[in-house]
């Protein structure tokens, strides 16, 4: 292999672990906290939730890195937000036509993706300063390593609230359900325990 | 969208001059505007079929039928039962149960925490007692007024009296119903509670001095 194309395919791989591991949005950074406690007491609502905001979040740095060049740096910001809420509007609009059932119970959550630090966060620190195809890699890392701790916590939330994965009821009758699971204090004792348990497996890095 | 940086005539970039980052969020508005726009054109049949047809499966809801969820069978569930009528107050809804009306159910708007909380609810056909209530849409926050659409909350209602005693219907506590005139309010969302609560009961007293009811149930 050509060492040019090693080394790119080294940055990539290494733009994405960074964002799904390393430097997690969510347990690293504690970025996109509201939402993390909001979605996640049924894995089907965080499914979708997570699936817009990759969507989302990588569409945004690779449309805020092509047009780094002509961004007035004094309106950066602004032209940012109204590329990131263009994005979402389009997942929001795709959710009402075609899941409205999700749509409503996601709520006002969807929206809410245009103010999530994680996708603001990814444009400002990386995709105005790098090309295309990484601002995209990177914005992919970071919503699929928001995505993941997500999933974990929608995991146990729904399990031991519901008794129930993706609907489908696994606990055996009789289980004593842990209301709380489903409840907004449940979000923060998993999320506490999340950050908790990755920090903890993650490799101890020099702070 | 925007060419490659270019020059001026007097040498200045064209990202330097003084009217760029106008014209620059101009055009990126225009184009994005546009797009989304054009988009929600597209999708709007569809999201009104799918706003009917969430609107069709909450007065059936409220009735006590169980809605279908696929669209065409909710639709022939939907024109075998269901009459759409209008009185001198509003739209209603009368359900045919063997060639007779069983009842009507009556869209509201009513306030929330929030934002406005849109339901139905539905009474028999004497105007004595309530059918059955569900929510289309509502602001308030998942997991404590949102529960306003959890079935238990909704069930509360079903085989209430509408009968009004000192000017209320119901009375929502924050406890375990004890009386038949009860209902078990939200914990930790007692500003729905108390604000949908207020509502009902006026509407709720109000429902069987509605015209359509003085016809006789010709719906």
């Amino acid at each position: 292999m050509r060492p040019a194309l090693w080394l790119r395919r080294s940055r990539a791989v290494s733009t994405l672990r960074r964002g799904v591991w390393d430097d997690n949005p969510v347990y690293r950074q504690i970025l996109g906290i509201c939402s993390t406690l909001a979605v996640t007491n049924l894995l089907v609502n965080t499914v979708v939730m997570d699936l817009g905001l990759i969507f989302a979040t990588a569409m945004s740095c690779w449309t805020v890195s092509l047009l780094r060049n002509v961004t007035p740096k004094r309106v950066r910001m602004m032209a940012q937000v109204l590329i990131i809420a263009s994005y979402v509007i389009l997942v929001d609009l795709a959710l009402k036509a075609y899941l409205p059932e999700i749509s409503e119970a996601l709520g006002p959550y969807v929206g809410l993706i245009i103010t999530n630090c994680i996708i603001m966060g990814r444009c400002e620190a990386f995709a105005a300063k790098n090309p295309p195809g990484l601002a995209f890699l990177d914005g992919l890392g970071c919503a699929v390593g928001y995505s993941l701790v997500l999933l974990a916590i929608a995991f146990f939330r729904e399990l031991l609230g519901f008794g129930t994965l993706f609907g489908y009821p696994v606990l055996p009758e009789g289980v004593t359900l842990w209301t709380i699971m489903a409840m907004p204090p449940g979000a923060f004792f998993m999320l506490g325990l999340a950050i908790w348990f990755f920090r903890t497996i993650q490799k101890p890095r020099e702070a | 969208m925007e060419g490659p940086p270019g020059r001026g005539a007097a040498g200045m970039r064209i990202q330097d001059r003084p009217w760029y980052p106008v014209v620059f969020m101009v055009v990126l508005s225009a184009v994005f505007g546009t797009a989304v726009s054009t988009v929600e054109v597209l999708s709007l049949p569809r999201q009104q079929a799918g706003e009917q047809a969430r609107l069709r499966a909450r007065v059936l809801q409220a009735f006590g039928v169980e809605a279908p969820t696929d669209p065409v069978a909710l639709a022939g569930v939907w024109k075998a039962r269901v009459v759409e009528g209008r009185d001198e107050v509003g739209p209603y809804y009368a359900l045919r149960e063997r060639g007779r009306v069983k009842g009507y159910a009556f869209p509201f708007e009513a306030p929330g925490f929030w934002g406005a909380i849109f339901g139905v609810v539905a009474v028999d056909v004497r105007a004595e007692t309530i059918l059955g209530i569900s929510f289309l849409r509502h602001e308030e926050t998942p997991g404590l007024g949102g529960r306003i659409s959890e079935a238990w909350f909704r069930d509360q209602f079903r085989g209430k009296s509408l009968e009004a005693r000192d000017g209320r219907v119901l009375e929502f506590v924050f406890r375990k119903p004890r009386g038949p005139r009860e209902v078990e309010a939200i914990t930790g969302a007692t500003q729905t509670s108390n604000r949908l609560g207020r509502f009902l009961n006026e509407f709720l007293a109000g429902l069987p001095q509605r015209p359509v009811f003085r016809r006789g149930g010709d719906g």
